[in-house]
C-alpha cells in the first residue's frame, strides 16, 4: 500500500480519468470523492517483468483529503450502493487501464464474493468489458477472504465469470476463510498468498519452512502462486526460494497511476537471483558440512554392525556426538527391533505428554518416508525434511540406512535435534536474521 | 439402553421449554478410539456426549443440544459439564495410559479463562494428569484471536496437548497453527471424503500433511468411514486415524489389539497398491525417457533442437521442448507439438515463455544441474503454458561447446496418468 498522500499528488493521477462518488452523509448534505485508478504492477519471476496489474482505488474528498478503498467503500451504505460503488471502480480501472496502452498484460480487478454472488442478478460485467474492449481473458477476478455463508452460490459467481473467459484468483490465502475448502469448490487459476504470511516467513523459522511446502501444495492444485505484499529483499528471497511464479510489492513497484516501464527493475531482478544463488549455495555447504560428522558417524555404526559389533557399542560413538537423540533398527518389514538407543540427554528432556506414542519394539515405520526410502535405495544415507519426533516435543531430522544383516535387509536410523544441529540457519533465508 | 449400559456414569441436564416446562436430558459419554499407525493401537479417545430426551427417549445430536444452551454462561457451564462427565467416566474404564481427546468451543476457551480453575481442579479432583488430556478446538470463526492465544496458553501451561480441529476448512487456517502451534492437527474430515473422490484433492493431501509435520505436529486424519480413505491416510503419512472403520464411538474400550488384523490387511495392501502404481507409472514413462535421452545425444553432438526432439514431441503426452542454459535462462523458443499448438489457452498468453525466460529457480532446472547425466521428474503442477497440469522431465548434459545444458519436456499429466491421477508420481523414480 502506498501512503494514502500519495493519491493528492496531482501529476501523479495525470494519465488516470477520474470518476465522481456522492455519498449521503448522515447530517444530511451529500459528500463529494474524486475517485482514481492505481495499478501496482505483478511481475513474473520467470520473465522478469509484469505480467499483471492490480487495478487499486484511491479517492480524494473536496478538501483534496485521501482515502483508500476501503475506507471509501465503508461509506457506501451496505447493499445495493455499495455494489454500485464495487462496479464503478472496476469500470474505472477497466477505462483507466484501457488508456495506458497495454496490450498483453492481465488486469486484476478485486471482487467481494457476496458482490460477485448479487452481481450475477446484473449480468454487466462482460458488457462493461466489451464496452470498453477488455477481452475477457486479460481479466483476472481476485475474490478477497472474507466468510460467506452460502459457499454454493459463491461457485455459481465463480463459474459465470470463467464462462465469460477470466482468470480466478484467490486472494489472501492461509488467512481467515481462504482455505483449501475454497480451493476444492472454484478451483482457482492463481492463488495469492495472504500478505501476512510474507511478513511472517522472514521472522519466523516455522512459517519459514512451511512456505515452500505450501507453496507447492497449491501448485499441484494446478494454480499458478502469487506472494504479494513483498516490502523486503529477505521477502522477495523467501519467496523465490519457495518457487512462486508471480511476486507483488512495494519493494518491486508501489501502486501508481502509470505503468512503469517494463525493464524498470531488470536491475533488482538481477541482483535478486544474484543473491538467491549465493545464499542458497552457502545454505547447502552450511548443511553439508554440519551433517557431515554424523553420515561419517552412521557409516561406521554400521560397519560395526554388519561386523556383528552389538547394537549399542555400534552406536555409541554417534550417540555421542552434540545433536544425536536416539538410534533405533528397523527390520526389512518395518517394525523396530527393540528398544532406541537413547542419549541421556534425550532421555533427561522427554516430553510425558508424548508417551501413548514412544516407539517400543514391534513399532512399525515401514509407511515413513525415512524407512521407504532407504529400503529403497540400500548402501545410501537417506534425510528427511524436519518434523516432530515420536518422542517430541523437539522437530527432528532422521538419517536413515539400509544394510544385510543375517542375510536380509535391515534400516539404521538416528534421529537429530533439529533446532540443535541447525543452529540460526533452521531455514534457508533467515541466516541473516536477527533470531 | 444398551448404548448408556453401566459402567458409565450418567448425568442429568435440564433445558428451559419454551412454555417454561422442563425438560430432561440424561447425558453419557461415548469413546471413539483414536490409532497410531505405526503401533497399530488406539493411543487416544476423544469424548463425544450422548444425550437422550428422559421422557421420550429421543437422541438430541451433540450440535442441537449445545445449540439449545443459552449463550453465555449457561453454555459454559453445560459444555464444563460435558468434559467432567467424560473424564470421570475415562477414569471408570480403567485405561491408564492413553489420550483423552475433550472438545473445547473457542469462545467457551476464551471466557473460561475469566472463570478461574475449573478445568483443573476437575483433573485433580478425578486423579487424572492433564499430561493425558488433549485439548480440541473446533473449527470456529473467532473475532478476538489474542484471547485464543491466551486460552491455549493456559491449557498448554496446565501440561495439556493442543489440538486443531477441521483443519483445511473455513478458519481452522495456516494463521490459526502459527498462532496456537498446535501438537496435533485433525484433518477436516470434508477432506477426508474428497481425497477418495477428487484427484485435485488426493494429490494435494499428501502435500498438506507433509506441511503439517513441518510445523511440528501429529497429523491426524478423522472420519475414516471406508478401507479407500484409510489407505489414502497410509500414503500421505498420517500418524493417527480415527473413524468408524475402525471403530465406532462406544461406552466400551475395545481390546487394544482388536483392529491387528485389520492394520495388517491395510499395511499390505498399502505396500501392493504402491509397488503396482510405480511399475505402471514407470512403465508409461519408459519411452519419453528414452526418447529424451536421444533427443540429448542429438543436440550433445550439435543438433538443432527443433529435429532433434522431434521423435519425442510425436508420443502422445508430449507438449513441448525447452533448452535452458547453465545460468537458467531459456535458450531459443519452445518446440511445441502439434497437438498442443491448437489448445493454448488464450487466458495464459501473458506468461508464455520464451528466450531469455528465467527457470534458475525450478526444481526440475535445480535438480537437472545437480545431478548431469540422470533424468528428472517433477510433481505434476500448472505449467505457464497452462491450462494443463503438467509433469517436466529434464536432463542435464554438456553441449558441443563445452558448457553445461538442461533440456526439458513437458507431459500433460492428465493423458499420462489415465485413470490413475489420483495417485500422483509422488512416489515415482523419486
Amino acid at each position: 500500500m502506498s501512503p494514502p498522500g500519495d493519491a493528492t499528488n496531482t501529476t501523479d493521477l495525470a494519465p488516470s480519468r477520474p470518476d465522481i462518488l456522492f455519498v449521503e452523509a448522515e447530517g444530511g448534505s451529500p459528500s463529494e470523492f474524486r475517485l482514481f485508478s492505481h495499478f501496482q504492477p505483478i511481475f513474473s519471476l520467470a520473465h522478469r517483468r509484469p505480467v499483471g496489474y492490480e487495478g487499486l482505488i484511491r479517492g480524494t474528498d473536496s478538501n483534496g483529503k485521501a482515502y483508500l478503498a476501503t475506507e471509501l467503500l465503508a461509506k457506501a451504505p451496505a447493499g445495493v450502493p455499495r455494489m454500485q460503488l464495487d462496479r464503478q471502480c472496476r469500470a474505472l480501472h477497466v477505462r483507466n487501464f484501457r488508456q495506458l496502452g497495454d496490450e498483453e498484460s492481465w488486469l486484476f480487478l478485486n471482487v467481494d464474493p457476496y458482490i460477485a454472488v448479487q452481481g450475477l442478478r446484473f449480468g454487466s460485467f462482460a458488457h462493461m468489458l466489451e464496452e470498453n474492449g477488455l477481452p475477457a481473458h486479460r481479466v483476472a477476478v481476485e475474490l478477497i477472504e472474507t466468510p460467506f455463508d452460502d459457499e454454493k452460490r459463491l461457485v455459481a459467481a465463480v463459474e459465470h465469470y470463467r464462462t465469460i473467459g477470466c482468470l480466478i484468483v484467490i486472494d489472501d490465502f492461509g488467512a481467515g476463510y481462504s482455505n483449501f475448502d475454497r480451493i476444492w469448490r472454484l478451483k482457482p487459476d492463481i492463488v495469492k498468498i495472504d500478505r501476512e504470511m510474507t511478513r511472517r516467513v522472514t521472522v519466523e523459522p516455522l512459517a519459514r519452512r512451511m512456505f515452500t511446502g505450501i507453496i507447492s501444495v497449491l501448485h499441484e492444485s494446478g494454480a499458478l502462486v502469487c506472494v504479494e505484499g513483498i516490502e523486503t529483499e529477505a521477502e522477495a528471497l523467501c519467496a523465490t526460494d519457495a518457487d512462486a511464479d508471480l511476486m507483488q510489492g512495494n519493494y518491486f513497484a508501489a501502486p501508481a497511476a502509470q505503468l512503469p516501464s517494463e525493464h524498470a527493475c531488470d536491475d533488482l531482478f538481477a541482483r535478486l537471483l544474484r543473491n538467491f544463488r549465493l545464499e542458497t549455495a552457502e545454505f547447502y555447504d552450511q548443511r553439508r558440512v554440519r551433517l557431515q560428522p554424523y553420515i561419517a558417524a552412521l557409516a561406521d555404526a554400521v560397519l560395526a554392525l554388519s561386523a556383528g559389533a552389538d547394537r549399542a557399542s555400534a552406536v555409541r560413538a554417534l550417540l555421542d556426538l552434540d545433536c544425536t537423540e536416539r538410534c533405533y533398527l528397523v527390520a526389512g518389514d518395518g517394525s523396530q527391533i527393540g528398544a532406541s538407543v537413547e542419549t541421556e540427554r534425550s532421555a533427561a528432556a522427554r516430553d510425558r505428554r508424548l508417551t501413548p506414542i514412544r516407539p517400543v519394539t514391534g513399532t512399525n515405520w515401514q509407511t515413513k518416508p525415512f524407512f521407504r526410502r532407504a529400503i529403497e535405495a540400500p548402501g545410501k544415507v537417506q534425510i528427511t525434511r524436519p518434523y516432530l519426533s515420536a518422542t517430541g516435543p523437539k522437530l527432528c531430522v532422521t538419517l536413515s540406512y539400509a544394510l544385510s544383516l543375517n542375510g536380509s535387509y535391515h534400516v539404521l536410523c538416528v534421529d537429530l535435534d533439529f533446532a540443535a544441529l541447525a543452529g540460526d540457519d533452521l531455514a534457508f533465508g533467515l541466516t541473516k536474521l536477527p533470531l | 439402553m444398551v448404548d448408556l449400559a453401566p459402567p458409565l456414569l450418567l448425568d442429568k441436564y435440564y433445558l428451559q421449554g419454551e412454555r417454561g416446562e422442563r425438560d430432561e436430558l440424561r447425558l453419557s459419554s461415548h469413546f471413539q478410539p483414536i490409532y497410531s499407525l505405526a503401533h497399530r493401537r488406539p493411543v487416544g479417545y476423544e469424548g463425544l456426549i450422548r444425550a437422550v430426551h428422559s421422557s421420550s427417549g429421543r437422541n438430541v445430536e451433540p450440535l442441537e443440544l449445545f445449540s439449545k444452551a443459552p449463550q453465555g454462561e449457561e453454555r459454559i457451564r453445560l459444555d464444563r459439564q460435558c468434559r467432567a462427565l467424560h473424564v470421570r467416566n475415562f477414569q471408570r474404564l480403567g485405561n491408564t495410559r492413553s489420550w483423552l481427546f475433550l472438545n473445547v468451543d473457542p469462545q467457551v476457551a476464551s471466557e473460561g479463562l475469566r472463570y478461574g480453575a475449573f478445568f483443573l481442579r476437575m483433573l485433580q479432583s478425578n486423579g487424572f494428569p492433564a499430561h493425558r488430556v488433549a485439548v480440541e478446538l473446533i473449527e470456529t470463526p473467532f473475532e478476538d484471536e489474542t484471547r485464543l492465544v491466551a486460552a491455549v496458553e493456559h491449557y498448554r501451561k496446565l501440561g495439556c496437548l493442543i489440538v486443531i480441529d477441521d483443519f483445511g476448512a473455513g478458519y481452522s487456517n495456516f494463521d490459526r497453527i502459527w498462532r496456537l502451534r498446535p501438537d496435533i492437527v485433525k484433518i477436516d474430515r470434508e477432506m477426508t471424503r474428497r481425497v477418495t473422490v477428487e484427484p485435485l484433492a488426493r494429490r494435494m493431501f499428501t502435500g498438506i500433511i507433509s506441511v503439517l509435520h513441518e510445523a511440528g505436529a501429529l497429523v491426524c486424519v478423522e472420519g475414516i468411514e471406508t478401507e479407500a480413505e484409510a489407505l489414502c491416510a497410509i500414503d500421505a503419512h498420517a500418524d493417527l486415524m480415527q473413524g468408524d472403520y475402525f471403530a465406532p464411538g462406544g461406552s466400551e474400550l475395545l481390546p487394544e489389539n482388536a483392529r491387528s488384523e485389520t492394520f495388517a490387511r491395510l499395511i499390505a495392501g498399502h505396500r501392493a497398491d504402491v509397488a503396482d502404481f510405480q511399475r505402471r507409472q514407470h512403465a508409461r514413462l519408459v519411452p519419453y525417457l528414452a526418447s529424451l535421452k536421444n533427443a540429448v545425444q542429438d543436440v550433445a553432438l550439435g543438433a538443432k533442437l527443433q529435429p532433434a526432439v522431434q521423435g519425442l514431441l510425436k508420443l502422445p503426452s508430449a507438449q513441448r521442448c525447452y533448452l535452458i542454459g547453465s545460468d537458467g535462462l531459456q535458450i531459443g523458443a519452445n518446440v511445441d507439438a502439434e497437438s498442443n499448438v491448437y489448445s493454448q489457452d488464450p487466458r495464459f498468453e501473458a506468461v508464455q515463455p520464451t528466450e531469455g525466460t528465467d527457470w534458475q529457480t525450478k526444481d526440475y532446472f535445480r535438480r537437472a544441474i545437480e545431478s548431469p547425466g540422470k533424468a528428472q521428474i517433477t510433481r505434476p503442477y500448472l505449467s505457464v503454458t497452462g491450462p494443463k497440469l503438467c509433469v517436466t522431465l529434464s536432463f542435464a548434459f554438456e553441449a558441443s561447446d563445452g558448457s553445461q545444458q538442461v533440456l526439458c519436456v513437458d507431459l500433460d499429466f492428465a493423458a499420462l496418468a489415465g485413470e490413475d491421477v489420483a495417485f500422483g508420481v509422488s512416489n515415482l523414480l523419486a
